[in-house]
Formats: structure tokens, sequence, C-alpha cells
């Protein structure tokens, strides 16, 4: 038992809860509740990678939508085109993402802040176009539908229910992976090549590959969450993949934490029900007019009262009230 | 006090056992709603944020003909409700809507817009729940795909073909040109154009999001295109047309019918610019005063007076949505059974029905399971549409098949 494999005790038993909801939930709401559950797991995948590229690596990605979608076309073409099992092309979508992901990172090698965000934002511009110019491939600009994903022979499931397990267990081993892989010497490394990276490659940090490997892993892990929304939404279409999701992920990230996997999970609440809320809340009357302004007026406060997103604000109010529960950190962290 | 690894991992296994346990709870896939008494519940996933909010008018005029019908004693006795959710134009929310509107209201039938209508169609068909889009693209005929889904709109390739036939007729030296969205309006424009005997010279596309297309009318004029066919989302529409004004472009334009409305696109541009618009119009503009003594037009405005909640009669997509919900109507109160086949059976069915507004008067099924294939030239005058031919039928045309 080693130091660094300790976890406070109060934040492993809010995973616990979290996990005991996550997996009794399916059982006691509605396939429509199940259905946004599943949505909500997908893009925290989506809002984890980022947490992992501009949270850890310092890398920003206002683009990462891209990703998203590359993800989410590899899988549908391997189902659609080439007949393939959808978890056989989920796992050949992730791979493809990573290439992807190594594709984009190599201006990382170069570029920094927000000379980085703006030419991965380009890559979020330019995919619906591209989709819709290989329309034999992609089924162009109304895109393609997926079969639905039915529960195996056995199991008294619903195909919702099923279908956002698996994506429930999908998310936990990758959370579980990224926090195992940054947590220690590769979390260093990283918090180095966030906070000085000049001083990281003087200390042997091989940054420039590390700088590429995070970009393919976060690439994967987005492209991984596009592929299996994708197959909760049932299609692909270009529409689903405008540069303004990716603005949205970033959004979920910054709102959430972008230095924390339970922000990745805030952020992606933020992302997927924030907007059907405050829809819901003005009315359809006054929702042309005032969802974006509540939706605006709501980041504001959360970017005032929380700068290290709602999960740092948690950790904060944690730290104050419940005696014991001060977190430890295993990499250094520099507050912004 | 600390968990290790292993505790935690323990733990997690533990959780998962008690979800394998309360899976004895799970419940299998059930499909189409029906009820033979009670509501008649209909969904409709709209924009009502974002860019494309103004379309949320057709969903307001479709509440608007429901709540007239309930007033007047329903379906066979039976009350509509009729439960509207935003999308923002975001396919993914509008999956989630599908699915609350079939898994938690229980929707009979469901009224959808766009690409994102066209996303829902296989969960809608697979669940056994009717479907009415308001969408133009061709894609929406795929009646032996999706028989529960059919257009309310007519098909885009329908309107450009007409356009197409009228320009070969009226104006055959014409240098043709086309500046559409890229999606599948450029399919159906293409396509449309290409029925309708016509070559367009330059063949412009441009993203929805594009709000700047200068570029692209410089490249028009330079390329000596003198009859233009616009096909842009409505926010595009009147900064284009302000621009081809303003350096002194004035091509024959035809705009998509859809996008036509006194308030977002007539008025902005003043009389100055929008006289001289031409238009293929499959519906009346209730602000025009050509209509406003028109029995039809008059009993709309009235009842979106009574029942439109703030709606503005004078919305021709307004009256687009009151017109869909109209022809929905007409085939429940036919339908022998409260269901998508029974629904199903009925529209396929529909025959010289009457519609609000409709020019050429009357709703038949025909090709790709649509209901509206007439269309009227028209030609602005500065206050007023004025009729350039006779009215078109699509399919006497030979333009759908």
């Amino acid at each position: 038992m080693t130091t660094m494999a300790t976890i406070p005790r109060a934040k492993a038993l809010a995973w616990a809860a979290m996990a005991v909801v996550a997996i009794v939930a399916p059982y006691v709401v509605d396939d429509y509740q199940v259905f946004q559950l599943a949505r909500l797991t997908t893009t925290a995948m989506a809002v984890a990678s980022l947490v992992l590229l501009t949270g850890w690596s310092g890398q920003v990605s206002a683009g990462h939508g891209a990703f998203f979608g590359v993800g989410a076309y590899a899988a549908a073409i391997l189902i659609v085109k080439a007949g393939l099992p959808w978890p056989v092309a989920v796992v050949l979508a992730t791979l493809v993402s990573f290439l992807a992901g190594l594709l984009a990172g190599l201006p990382a090698l170069r570029i920094r802040g927000i000379s980085l965000a703006l030419i991965t934002l380009v890559l979020a511009v330019l995919l619906p176009p591209l989709v819709v110019r290989f329309d034999g491939l992609t089924g162009g600009s109304t895109g393609m539908p997926l079969p639905p994903v039915r529960t195996p022979a056995g199991i008294q499931l619903s195909g919702a229910q099923f279908f956002y397990l698996v994506t429930l267990a999908v998310l936990a081993a990758v959370l579980v992976l990224l926090a195992t892989v940054c947590r220690g010497r590769t979390g260093r490394s990283l918090a180095a090549l966030r906070d000085q990276p000049v001083m990281a490659a003087t200390a042997g940090v091989p940054t420039a590959k590390l700088s590429l490997l995070v970009f393919g892993a976060s690439g994967a892990i987005a492209g991984l969450g596009g592929a299996l929304n994708a197959l909760a939404i049932q299609s692909v279409v270009p529409d689903s993949y405008t540069f303004t999701v990716s603005l949205a992920l970033l959004t979920g990230a910054v709102v959430g934490g972008i230095r924390s996997w339970a922000g990745a999970l805030i952020g992606a609440v933020f992302v997927v029900y924030l907007p059907q809320v405050i829809s819901d809340s003005v009315g359809d009357s006054l929702a042309s007019h005032w969802t974006q302004v509540v939706y605006a007026v709501l980041l504001l406060l959360v970017l005032y009262l929380a700068p290290q997103g709602l999960a740092g604000l948690g950790t904060r109010l944690a730290a104050v009230r419940i005696p014991g529960a001060r977190l430890t950190s295993t990499t250094p962290r520099r507050q912004s | 006090m600390t968990i290790t690894r292993r505790s935690a991992l323990a733990s997690l296994l533990s959780v998962t056992l008690v979800g394998a346990l309360v899976g004895a709870c799970g419940r299998t896939d059930e499909t189409a709603n029906a009820s033979s008494s009670g509501e008649i519940v209909v969904g409709g996933s709209f924009p009502m944020s974002g860019p494309y909010a103004p379309i949320s008018a057709v969903s307001k005029g479709a509440a608007a003909y429901f709540a007239k019908v309930n007033a007047e004693g329903g379906i066979n006795g039976r009350k509509i409700k009729y439960e509207a959710y935003d999308d923002g134009y975001d396919p993914g929310r509008a999956a989630a809507n599908i699915r609350r509107g079939v898994d938690q209201d229980k929707a009979q039938a469901f009224l959808t817009f766009g690409v994102p209508g066209e996303v829902v169609r296989p969960y809608l068909n697979q669940n056994k729940v009717f479907n009415v889009a308001y969408s133009g693209s061709t894609q929406m005929s795929q009646v032996d795909q999706f028989p529960y889904s059919h257009a309310w709109w007519p098909d885009l390739t329908a309107e450009t073909g007409v356009i197409a036939q009228y320009v070969g007729k009226e104006f055959p030296a014409a240098k043709v040109g086309v500046l559409t969205l890229n999606n599948d309006l450029a399919d159906a424009a293409a396509a449309g154009f290409k029925a309708g005997g016509v070559t367009p010279a330059v063949s412009l596309k441009v993203p929805p999001s594009q709000q700047d297309n200068t570029a692209q009318v410089a490249q028009l004029k330079a390329a000596g295109v003198d009859v233009l066919y616009l096909a842009l989302g409505a926010p595009q529409m009147v900064p284009t047309l302000k621009y081809m004004a303003q350096i002194g472009y004035r091509p024959k334009t035809f705009v998509y019918s859809i996008t036509i409305n006194h308030t977002s696109l007539l008025d902005p541009l003043t009389p100055a610019i929008s006289k001289g618009l031409n238009a293929a119009l499959w519906l009346d503009d209730p602000a025009d005063p050509r209509w406003a003594n028109d029995p039809g037009i008059q009993a709309y405005k009235k009842d979106i007076a009574t029942y439109g909640e703030g709606a503005s009669a004078d919305d021709m997509l307004a009256l687009n949505g009151f017109a869909g919900a109209a022809a929905l109507v007409s085939a429940m109160k036919a339908a022998k059974t409260q269901d998508a086949d029974g629904y199903n059976t009925a529209w396929n069915a529909l025959k010289d029905v009457p519609a609000p507004g409709l020019i050429g008067g009357t709703l038949n099924a025909g090709p790709g399971g649509r209901l509206v294939y007439r269309y009227q030239v028209v030609e602005f005058d500065g206050s007023s549409w004025q009729n350039r031919g006779p009215v078109q039928d699509a399919v006497q045309s030979g333009l759908i098949k």
C-alpha cells in the first residue's frame, strides 16, 4: 500500500455513491431518462478527454467536437457499410480517432495557447463540409441511420437499459484508466509539460512525444464517446458535429473543472441537461429569446463563483465542512 | 482513514453485483403507442432557440389548430394533447425529445422539422409512431423504408423543377445561377433543375452557419448570372439580398418558398429590394393583401387570434404549421383505428381534402407519401404577390414520379 494508492475517504464515498446511483438509475427511470443518461455518459467521455488534454497537459483544444464526430462517423461507416458488429466498430473507431488525434497533435509540437486553440477549432469547422463532400461514404448532409443496439438473448433489459449500462462501464473504465495514468510519474510529467515545458524538457521529460501521445489519447477517448453516442442516438449527421459542439464540450470541461475527473461528469450534465432544463423552464414562447441569455448568465456565475469549476467548488466546500475530508494531491498544481 | 485501491475495486464489484441483482427488475422493449380512449398525444420537436428559432412559429401554428379541434369537440370526442419540445436544431436533442415523446408522453403521432427530423425517423418507425415532418427533403419521400414518416412540405425538387420549367420557358437564353445551403437543399435544387430541363451555369453552396455570402454574390455577378435561385436559411437571405442591391446586382431572383415571410424577409428588405423577387408558392402568404378576403385565410386568422397564444397570424410559418396539423387531423378523423397503422392508411388515402391556405385548394395523397404537389409561380410587386402563369402540378408535369 503506497501513499499514491490512497484516496481520501469522503471522495471515495462520493464516487461510490455516484456509482450506486448510476447503476440503479436505469431500473427506476423510464427509457427516455435512460437514453439521456447514455448521452450523459458518452458526452462525459468527450469532456474527460478535454480534461486530460487541456487540464493536465495544458494544450488547449477548441475543436474536440471533431474527434467526437470522427469516432461517430468511423463507427457508423464500419457498421453500416462494412457490416461489422458494433463492439468491433467502436474499438476500430477509437483507433481511427487516436490516429486523428496524433495528426491533430502535430501543430502542438510548435505552438501552444490561443494559436493551438484556433488550429483545433479549424478541425471542428472543417469536419461537417468534409463529411458532406464524401457523401457516398458518409450519407452526405442527411447522414446515416444506425441500427439499434439489441440486448443479448437471455438478459431481461430493454435496449436502452442495456446500452446505457455498457456506456457506463466504458466510462468507468476510461475514468479509472485516466486517473491511474495521471497519477504518479506520467501525471508529474504532464504537469511539468503544462506549467514549464522548457524546464520539463531540461529535466528529461520527452515533451514532443508526450504532447503527441496525449493528443492521440485524448482524440481516442473523445472518438470512443462519439462512437457510443452515435449508437445511442442511432444516427450520424453533420449537423451533430458543428463547431458549436466543440465549444459546448470545452465549456462543459471548464464549468465542471478543467483538472477534475468528477468535473468531466458535471460538465457533461451541463452540456446535456442544461439547454433542455432552460427551455422547459422559460417555456416555448420565450425560449427563442431567453435560452441563450440564461445559459450565458449561468456560465458567467459559475466562472465567477467557482473559477476551478463546480467540482473544485464542491471539493472546497467538503474540505471546509467535513473534518478529515482534506484532499491530497499527487501532482503539483498551479492554481490559476 | 483511507481506502485502498483494492478495497475501492471491491466496492465497485459489490456495486456491480447489486446492479446485476436489480437487473432482475429489467424490462423489455415495447412498441406502438395506441389507445382507444382518453387523450390523443401528439409530440413535437422544433428549434425554439438558436438561429432557427423562427421555425418555432410552425409549432405554434400546429398548437393553435389542435386547440381549435379540441374546442370543437376533439376527434370523435377525444381531445388532442400536444407536447412540443425545443431541440435547438441539434439532432442529439431532437433524439432525446423523440424518446421523451414516445417513451414518456406515449405520443401516437409526432411532428418534426428539418434534418433533426430525419435523424429521428428510424426510432419513430421502430416504435410505430406516426410522423409528420415539416421538411422539403427528397429523403422524406422514402415511405418504403420508413412507412410511418410522411413529409408535410412538398418535395423541394418539385419547387425547383417548377421554377426551372418557368425559367426555361420565359428566359430561355438566361445564364442561371444557384446559391444554396450545403445540405439536402443543394441536392434537391440540383435534381429539380435537372428535372425541369435547365442546367445552371454556376452552382454554389454555403454552410448554414455562414452569414457573409458577399464572395459568392461577387462570383455570381462576375459569371454573368442573370437568373438566380436562392435557397438559403432565413437569417442569411436578407443580408445576401441587401448586399446584391448595394452593389447594383439585380438578376431575376427566385427565393426558396419556406423563407418567404413579411416580418423576417420582405419588410426588412423594403419594397426597393423586395420588388421583383420571385418564388414558386404552395401556400398563401397570410400577410399579403391579395388573400385578405379569402375565407380560408380569414378563418385561419380568427383561429390564430383565438387559440394562437401569441403567434403572429401574418407569419407564413404559422399558417404552415396550422395547415400541416389540419392534414394530420384529417387523417386522424378518417382513421379506423387511433394508432400509427390507422393514421398511415388514412393519410395515404386522403383525396380532395381541403386545407387552410393551400394553393391548389385540396390535399391529395401521391408519390412519396406526400400530399402537396401544386405550385404557383409569383412575382412580388412591392406589396403583393402577382401570379406568373397558371398553377403547376408537379406530378402532372412529370417532375415528381
